[in-house]
């Protein structure tokens, strides 16, 4: 295995095109996994070819293993893929698809490759379809093979390009585990690229979050969660996503458009009088005030709110709460970050992820509750968020 | 009710065209299994069943002789016209170059070519050269008139193929000579047996180059040797031994073609539609 660094690497399909990656650093340590995660066309794909080999970087540098690799061969770098469409050969069985990587080196023993490949088919399970085709075998099941053919070689580290996403939801989180439990066993380097952020935040040791080619963040999973860098992570992380609300500042208060409350403790700078900012709610932060002792309420804020729908899930109940926002740029501004992770962006509302016992249902008005504290603040203009405690905005040593 | 009538029609209308194609092929094979006066006995069967026909033909040396030739040059230009034609076609499908579009124009444009229009300066040519009555003076201008089809075959077949099949290869080790050769060149099989087959078919077919670039035995091929047969006599018209001849060599095609018609179908019409 095998530490893998990007120095400030860009890629540009065409001299003058925008880059599609943009000066991205980034060091996986022996051993690590960490997640490449955005919405689709950010780029991470890209990132991953390139330190595949199966695209040249338009500038900085890759390391493998402490080594520059930018000019080496796919084969030199000793990495293995597993690629979105599992690219099985479909013309050869399991057992010469699992055999292939080691066939190519003529001088290795037969008997050898023999022992490897059933190595690895007993680690996956797959001795009983050995001598199937690609064609005869289920969605998990080759799912497995492209993994068993990508371990087969012991390779210096793992590139995965979203290899859950042709699995249906209830496999998808079986292999997920899988993959988790394999890369502990093996102990491997792997990079691994989705857009999915439940799969990002549960496998990843660390996830690196890119936008447009940029990293936003790189950070483990909690961190992610509970310190987003700016608003665009703070949207992506997260399921129901946070909610992002056009807010001003008023003397010492914080104006929402349906509520008022202390502005939070612990920013980085005093919010001038009048500045508007973006506040970032998560639906699990708001709770419905009749199931609240008068010791928590006293600690937040309530408001009244009329929810016009609500969805019942079994561990909590969403309730959505339709606002009128301002139609100014901080409204525009959050409705675009919406659009570019794949909502509509139609409608400003709120939405509360309550606890299950609550009597909130569609139609009626309700009484929320929020703790200030739990309020992430961010920039109107360039998104960053406004904690103290707040990562520093990505910027490459 | 009407269904059915549309069934005895599309019976009817397809027998007759069978019968239409097989007649003449059926003619032949009476023929050559006729005896000398019989030919001329204006009855379809042979009175006389004879394979007599049959060891004439394969004692005359003409006859063995240009069937070797045929075979050989046949093989010849199909096995390096494949070769090529892979090589060729993977670069178009695969490859970014200048002039890739001007490629396939051209080659295209050579297959249009009248056959007739070249073979006075070829043989003009290949006396210059040396090439006259050898099997590569037959076989190169096969070549330059099949390579254009198989080309086409194989781009659109190579252009099917997922592209990350490929990229699978190299991640796992392959360089681009072994991926090619172990990964993409096996999944465009049914398209190198349809350019193989139509190579060979020209190859064994062809009359015009066979009779205009050869002299002797050394490289004459079956078509153009038919010409110059002879009967047991002068006197005697060689119709039957020419029959027998005729099948010998339409025997081999039409096994190929049996065999193969799937994949001459699919090899096709692939690339036009998914599947």
């Amino acid at each position: 295995m095998a530490s893998i660094s990007l120095h400030h690497v860009s890629k540009r399909f065409a001299p003058g095109a925008p880059p599609v990656v943009d000066d991205v650093s980034l060091a996986v340590a022996d051993g690590e996994l960490v997640v490449l995660v955005g919405p689709s066309g950010c780029g991470k794909s890209t990132v991953l070819r390139m330190i595949a080999g199966l695209e040249d970087l338009t500038a900085g540098e890759l390391r493998i293993g402490e080594v520059r690799a930018n000019e080496l061969e796919p084969r030199a770098r000793d990495l293995a893929m597993v690629f979105q469409s599992y690219a099985l050969y479909p013309h050869l069985t399991v057992f010469e698809n699992l055999a292939f990587p080691l066939r190519l080196d003529r001088r290795r023993a037969d008997a050898e490759v023999r022992r490897k490949v059933s190595e690895v088919a007993g680690l996956l399970e797959l001795g009983p379809l050995l001598d199937r085709k690609p064609g005869q075998l289920s969605g998990g099941q080759r799912q497995r093979v492209a993994m068993g053919r990508a371990i087969v070689r012991e390779p210096r580290g793992f590139l995965f390009d979203e290899p859950l996403s042709n699995l249906d939801a209830k496999l998808r989180g079986q292999v997920r585990v899988e993959i988790a439990r394999l890369q502990r066993r093996l102990g491997a380097t792997m990079v691994y690229v989705t857009h999915d952020q439940v799969e990002a935040m549960t496998l990843g040791d660390r996830v690196a979050v890119l936008r447009r080619g940029r990293l936003q963040q790189v950070d483990r999973p909690r961190a992610l969660y509970e310190r987003p860098a700016n608003a665009f992570v703070a949207a992506f992380v997260g399921a129901p996503a946070m909610n992002l609300v056009p807010a001003t500042v008023e003397d010492g208060h914080l104006v929402l458009p349906f509520a008022r409350v202390p502005a939070p403790a612990g920013l980085a700078a005093p919010l001038p009088p009048g500045a508007p900012v973006i506040a970032g709610l998560r639906p699990e932060d708001l709770a419905d005030a009749a199931l609240l002792g008068p010791e928590t309420l006293r600690r937040g804020t309530t408001f009244e709110a009329a929810v016009d729908a609500t969805e019942w899930l079994g561990p909590q109940q969403l309730a959505y709460v339709p606002y009128d926002a301002p139609g100014d740029d901080v409204a525009a501004t959050i409705r675009g970050l919406a659009r570019e992770l794949g909502g509509e962006g139609l409608r400003t509302q709120l939405v509360a992820a309550l606890d299950p016992a609550t009597r909130v249902r569609g139609g009626a008005t309700a009484r929320l509750w929020l703790d200030p504290g739990r309020l992430h603040l961010f920039d109107a203009r360039t998104g960053e968020s406004l904690r103290r405690d707040a990562p520093a905005p990505y910027s490459p040593r | 009710m009407t269904r059915r009538a549309a069934r005895l029609g599309w019976t009817a209308a397809t027998l007759l065209v069978v019968a239409y194609a097989l007649a003449p092929v059926a003619w032949i094979v009476s023929l050559s299994l006729k005896r000398g006066d019989d030919v001329h006995a204006r009855r379809f069967l042979p009175s006389d069943w004879t394979l007599e026909n049959y060891r004439a033909v394969f004692r005359t040396p003409l006859f063995t002789a240009a069937l070797r030739n045929s075979i050989g040059i046949s093989l010849m230009s199909t096995g390096v016209s494949v070769v090529l034609a892979a090589l060729a076609a993977y670069a178009i499908a695969r490859l970014e170059f200048p002039g890739r579009r001007w490629v396939l124009g051209t080659a295209l444009a050579v297959a249009m070519f009248p056959v007739i229009s070249i073979v006075g300066p070829l043989f003009e040519l290949w006396r210059t050269v040396g090439l006259y009555d050898t099997w590569p003076g037959l076989a190169i201008p096969y070549l330059s008139f099949t390579l254009p089809l198989s080309i086409w075959v194989l781009t659109a077949h190579f252009r099917q193929l997922p592209w990350e099949l490929e990229e699978a290869a190299i991640m796992d080790g392959a360089t681009r000579w072994q991926a090619f050769r172990e990964v993409m060149v096996p999944l465009a099989a049914p398209g190198v047996a349809t350019a193989a087959i139509l190579t060979f078919l020209f190859a064994w077919n062809d009359f015009v180059f066979g009779i205009s670039l050869t002299s002797t035995d050394r490289a004459r091929t079956v078509p153009a040797a038919l010409a110059f047969f002879t009967g047991a006599s002068q006197f005697q018209h060689p119709a039957a031994s020419i029959a027998a001849a005729a099948v010998v060599v339409t025997v081999p095609v039409v096994a190929l073609v049996l065999v193969f018609q799937r994949r001459i179908v699919s090899g096709l019409t692939s690339g036009a539609v998914k599947g």
